[in-house]
């Protein structure tokens, strides 16, 4: 199967998958606001990685076809991304557990 | 509470529609609805806006990419010029006046609609082929980071035309693959926003769910349409936006 195709069959999968799952916290927070409100950020915090992730199947899609442009450009946009998300990673923690 | 994030589900579903038809990211479009209609303040009303960017765009991918629209080889490349243009370009926006930046920026626009609209005259855009060097539209790129840097704006607006012109990509791959790099950038942005807890769950909720219908919408709509009528649309959106930044220049501010 080609690579747009795989693509977005992930994407799709995840983006259902979140979404799924913040509709059902919206049914929790009726019972428990608090502890919905901490699923929801962990709903949007899941969000946010889910480009990343992309990425990430991107390059081990492009190693194995063995596609270095498209590895090197990929690994830059990764390393890029994550160092954005350790130097956030304290703040992330905070921000759950406040 | 709830009808304020009824009304936001509500404007997502149209600014994603738009956004995911033409390939950018909407959050031009979004900010002073939220701002000036919701009554947010500027950096709760960025933060709502960067998740719906991040919905509105990932929906489009899927639906473009699963048409194999997205060129995944120059998007990715294309987007490390950009992030290195962001930041050098944040960085010089300090030093240069924002009025003079305004006004570049929008002459730009207006040549690329003027452009978009000229070749579609010629239709010499029909080839599924790269016809410039890779050197110019890496240069394109990192002009558009660095004025999408100095202005702060999201840059989809800038990305198709570069891809379009420079890169000679047909204008169904370039929006898609607009799309597709809206997507890196605006995730990582979202990330500082929600860090320093800026984002409203419910209204950030809200707004996922509506970009993520209207984009689904959009994005098939395009498909569909005609390389004309998009390259058209583009264009006037490319001609509204310049507009505005003109207007802006001479101290009128059409949202307020």
């Amino acid at each position: 199967m080609v690579l747009g195709k795989l693509y977005s069959k992930l994407i799709k999968a995840l983006m259902y998958g979140a979404l799924s799952v913040t509709l059902l916290t919206l049914v929790v927070i009726v019972l428990n606001a608090e502890l919905g409100t901490i699923i929801i950020k962990l709903c949007l915090l899941f969000f946010i990685f889910i480009p990343p992730i992309g990425i990430t199947y991107l390059m081990f899609k492009s190693f194995i076809r063995k596609d270095y442009t498209m590895l090197i450009c990929l690994i830059t946009i990764l390393i890029i991304i994550v160092s954005n998300i350790l130097t956030n990673i304290c703040l992330i923690l905070q921000h759950l557990l406040k | 509470m709830m009808i304020t994030a009824f009304l936001l589900f509500i404007i997502a579903t149209c600014i994603g529609m738009v956004s995911a038809a033409l390939g950018i990211g909407g959050g031009s479009l979004m900010v002073p609805f939220l701002v000036f209609l919701v009554g947010l303040d500027v950096k709760h009303a960025i933060a709502v806006s960067l998740f719906s960017v991040v919905s509105t765009s990932l929906s489009a991918t899927i639906v473009y990419s699963r048409r194999e629209l997205v060129n995944f080889k120059y998007g990715s490349l294309l987007e490390i010029f950009a992030v290195v243009g962001a930041i050098v370009g944040s960085n010089i926006a300090i030093m240069v006046d924002e009025r003079l930046l305004k006004i570049a920026f929008s002459m730009i626009l207006a040549y690329s609609a003027y452009r978009l609209l000229r070749k579609n005259k010629n239709k010499t855009l029909l080839k599924n082929s790269v016809k410039r060097s890779l050197t110019l539209s890496s240069l394109g790129s990192f002009a558009a980071g660095s004025l999408s840097g100095m202005l702060g704006i999201g840059g989809g607006v800038l990305k198709v035309p570069i891809m379009v012109l420079l890169l000679g990509l047909p204008i169904k791959v370039a929006i898609a693959t607009s799309e597709f790099m809206i997507s890196l950038t605006a995730s990582t942005a979202a990330l500082t926003y929600y860090v320093r807890g800026y984002v409203n769950p419910y209204f950030a909720v809200a707004a996922i769910f509506g970009s993520f219908i209207g984009a689904s919408v959009g994005s098939t709509v395009a498909v569909k349409t005609k390389p004309k009528i998009l390259r058209i649309m583009l264009s006037a959106l490319l001609i509204i936006f310049s507009t505005t930044m003109i207007l802006s220049c001479l101290g009128v501010e059409i949202w307020s």
